[in-house]
């Protein structure tokens, strides 16, 4: 189970074929499912912290590490309340 | 600059959306509370009421951590009300939705908007002690220690297969929860569409990918095969391999039509806002899923014959879960363009011109000619037609009243001579044909885009001269060329 506190990272995973993206798939591992793509290459993208990373370089993918979740996370940029949104947003 | 909306925020929206709007907005209280006991509304937008009214369900919110589509759906419920209530229409970058469309929606739709199906998840993840990429409920699980469901796994459709989903409720995404409809969050979206029969259309919206997915997301889809079908058991075990030739879905093949003609044309008028790709597509890619909110949705009629088919969609906003808000009030605007796309292609002309008329009452038997005329090649290409060229047809008839008469007119005496409580083998009259024919040339006439189609049509209603429907269909079958 992930916990909130660890480093995590977006990712970009080269499952090299469709049959090692469900080898991916059985990790147990945060990926989004709408991302997976078979181009040139077989990818999903998913969030991942190290001992993830490290799962799935030893069981045979290779991980592109794009960004610390830290610097994607806007949770915090929050609205003061529900009348200066709807103001700014236009709907009254 | 605005920021993402809180859960009491979200809440806040839709009370002082009804507060503003009294005559056309109602919120609509949901049944259940959340695990952490919290009460969830959704707004229903309408100016109007009766049973032939076209529904049309947006859900948002349903996994915590895609910040901005609570966000949207309300913010575009918002300036649907402002632009209806001033007379005004909408802009979306180059694209402008006029003062009629708005009419349109609201005055001929019941459009039901649940901005945040999972109002416990949000809230952790905008509390700076919880866990800011929470994506499922925050039910507890006796027993262990784990928290949580994927309420987009927890749906009634082959919940039980395992495909897409895990049994571990420790596990961190995707646990479909220890029975289908175990969360009341989920009870909540069937309890909606219990409640509003009307729904025939539906978006869920997530996030990311840029893409608009229909259905099947268990497998690829097929329509050669019915017996090929999701609640076949002699299939179990045989779904959810992309890319095989055990099993693939069964999907009619003019629903499946319609999902695709109608994903281009919201992935269209998104990409015309900023030039941003959307791509229509099946939902299963390479990523198989069961228990989601779409399938379950448009899986309802063919389960239980007597529910209206549901044309359910999931559309994955934007490049990332949360975006910095500059960049969600963008990814705002641009898909609002396709959700107001979405509900224009929910209007009906034949429905619209009944609308408010004697007409209104014999909608079942327009339908029911409609069906007919479904069941041949011709007929099936006309009704087609009028799906593609609806709405041009409501804004032609809309802006002139002596056609939209005509059309009334034209519509009643077909009902009356070839509608399922006619004379058997009722014969339709030379006079009606040319009615017809005259309506379709004036129509022409007013709009270029529709100018070649109508002439078909024009030609080919002649064949009915004298004939009954069943008589006129075979003929044109044996001597039209069916359109592209």
């Amino acid at each position: 189970m992930a916990d909130a506190n660890e480093d995590r990272f977006f990712v970009t995973i080269r499952a090299g074929s469709l049959e090692g993206l469900a080898e991916v798939r059985s990790l147990g591992l945060d990926l989004f499912g709408t991302t997976a793509k078979a181009g040139d290459e077989v990818t999903i993208e998913g969030l991942l912290t190290l001992e993830d990373v490290g799962r799935v370089v030893t069981a045979g993918h290779e991980v592109v590490v794009h960004r610390h979740a830290d610097t994607m996370a806007r949770a915090q940029e929050q609205s003061a309340s529900a009348e200066e949104w709807l103001a700014e947003i236009g709907g009254q | 600059m605005a920021g993402y909306l809180t859960t009491d925020a979200v809440e806040g929206t839709l009370q002082l959306l009804e507060a503003a709007y009294p005559t056309f907005v109602t919120r609509i209280p949901l049944s259940e509370a959340s695990p952490h006991g919290r009460t969830s509304h959704a707004i229903k937008i309408a100016n109007g009421s009766g049973p032939n009214r076209h529904g049309v369900l947006f859900l948002g919110g349903l996994h915590a951590r895609e910040l901005v589509n609570p966000d949207l759906l309300v913010a575009f419920s918002a300036r649907l009300c402002y632009a209806y209530n001033a007379g005004a229409g909408i802009t979306y970058g180059p694209t402008t939705y006029s003062a009629l469309d708005v009419k349109l929606i609201v005055d001929s739709l019941d459009t039901i908007v649940f901005p945040l199906v999972n109002p416990d998840g949000r809230a952790y993840v905008q509390d700076p002690a919880g866990d800011v990429w929470w994506r499922k409920n925050r039910a507890a699980h006796p027993g262990t220690a784990c928290i949580g469901v994927d309420l987009n796994r927890n749906f009634d459709l082959l919940w039980s297969s395992g495909i897409g989903t895990s049994a571990d409720p420790c596990e961190y995404q995707i646990y479909r929860g220890p029975s289908a409809f175990s969360e009341p969050e989920t009870r909540n979206v069937r309890a909606l569409l219990d409640s509003f029969p009307n729904v025939d259309c539906m978006i869920d919206v997530h996030s990311y990918s840029e893409d608009f997915l229909y259905p099947w997301g268990d497998d690829e889809n097929q329509s050669t095969n019915p017996a090929m079908n999701f609640h076949n058991p002699a299939f179990d075990g045989a779904r959810g391999t992309p890319g095989d030739t055990a099993y693939k879905e069964y999907i009619p093949q003019t629903d499946w039509d319609w999902f695709v003609r109608t994903a281009k044309r919201v992935t269209d008028a998104i990409t015309a806002v900023r030039g941003r790709p959307y791509t229509p597509k099946e939902s299963i890619g390479l990523y198989p899923t069961s228990g989601t909110s779409d399938d379950y949705a448009y899986a309802r009629h063919f389960v239980d014959g007597a529910k209206r088919r549901v044309y359910a969609f999931t559309l994955e906003t934007g490049r990332e879960f949360q975006p910095v808000y500059s960049e969600a009030l963008q990814i705002i605007d641009e898909v609002s363009a396709g959700l107001l796309e979405f509900l224009l292609a929910a209007i009906c002309v034949v429905d619209e011109v009944a609308r408010g008329t004697h007409l209104a009452d014999r909608l079942d038997e327009l339908h029911a000619v409609r069906a007919t005329l479904a069941k041949s090649k011709a007929g099936r290409a006309w009704v087609d037609q009028l799906e593609r060229s609806s709405l041009a047809l409501v804004r032609l008839l809309s802006a002139d009243e002596g056609l939209r008469k005509e059309a009334e007119g034209i519509l009643a005496a077909a009902v009356d001579v070839v509608g399922p409580r006619a004379p058997r083998e009722g014969v339709v009259p030379k006079e009606l044909v040319e009615r017809t024919a005259g309506l379709a040339k004036k129509l022409g006439e007013r709009d270029q885009t529709l100018q070649k189609d109508l002439a078909r049509f024009e030609r080919d209603v002649g064949h009915f001269a004298g004939k009954s429907l069943a008589a006129g269909l075979k003929e044109l079958d044996r001597a039209a060329p069916q359109p592209a």
